[in-house]
């Protein structure tokens, strides 16, 4: 009895839900066709990707890594997925951050769901015309990224901003694309 | 009277909410840092550092640095969960009307 309950409120519940998005105004295929082509500004990040990449470390010495990134959509190009290893000259990774990209239509920006060294953050991406921004505020300071990718080249500068002081960078990449990716969209599990 | 939600006041002193900011969004940060950043004095900020230290909010670690001592310093999961609850906590003291205005 209990079991048939269950079922019939399931039943209710599946058979409900196209119904209650039309009646929101939400249409699945539009929404993935709308997030869809709002991807596609930026295709060109698409693919693998190295060069060398350096940083300023917390003691002020300057740390180099070999830094790398795969790039793909995901969902049926509705989103982004980046993945990125920062190389040691030994080649132990000491830098493995995760991202998806994706838009929020409601508010039609942008946003950044980033994962790097245990830290967790939502940042809006302000795409420009050869690139994009983002930004991390903390307190009294702001870690600014800007990004110019154009004819295979990725290169990526953070600053730290203080109000009423210089800009100090503490970070700089300069990738070279080379080559394509099916990575994440590829493996993915069959029916049978 | 309806009850308030409390204020870490660990978390709440300017200055240390300012360093917690900072120190939630780089791996770790040195003295001289924080305190360019915060716009403070030596002594000031010390101060400020001892009690999240105290609190167990940040963690440091002391070493030489071509021969000079250096403090660098990284928040810790309790002065994470801390910041993020007093977040949480202001926004609740500042009623409906500040998250609508979001």
């Amino acid at each position: 009895m209990f079991r048939q309950k269950i079922a019939r409120f399931v039943l209710m519940l599946i058979a409900g839900m196209p119904v209650a998005a039309q009646a929101l105004g939400l249409d699945s295929a539009a929404l993935i066709a709308g997030q869809r082509e709002a991807m596609k500004r930026l295709a060109y990040m698409d693919g693998v990707w190295r060069g060398p990449a350096w940083t300023i470390l917390p003691s002020g010495e300057k740390h180099n890594i070999t830094q790398t990134e795969r790039i793909g959509p995901f969902l049926d190009g509705s989103v982004k997925v980046t993945e990125g290893r920062g190389y040691d000259a030994d080649g132990k990774v000491t830098f493995n951050p995760f991202g998806k990209i994706s838009l929020n239509q409601a508010a039609k920006v942008y946003t950044l769901h980033s994962h790097a060294m245990g830290y967790v953050g939502d940042f809006e991406l302000k795409l420009t015309s050869d690139g994009y921004t983002w930004d991390i505020p903390a307190g009294p300071m702001t870690i600014h990224y800007t990004a110019v990718i154009k004819d295979g080249t990725w290169h990526e500068v953070g600053d730290r901003i203080v109000t009423g002081k210089a800009p100090v960078r503490f970070f700089e990449m300069t990738l070279k694309r080379i080559g394509d990716t099916d990575w994440p969209a590829a493996g993915a599990v069959s029916p049978k | 009277m309806p009850e308030l939600p409390e204020l870490d006041q660990i978390v709440h002193g300017q200055l240390r909410l300012a360093v917690l900011s900072i120190l939630s969004a780089v791996a770790k940060a040195d003295f001289t840092f924080l305190r360019d950043c915060t716009g403070s004095t030596d002594g000031n900020i010390s101060a400020h550092l001892l009690k999240l230290e105290q609190a167990g909010y940040v963690a440091v670690e002391k070493s030489f640095v071509k021969r000079k001592p250096t403090s660098t310093y990284q928040i810790t999961s309790a002065g994470r969960t801390a910041l993020a609850n007093y977040i949480r906590n202001l926004k609740k003291l500042l009623g409906a009307d500040f998250n609508r205005s979001k």
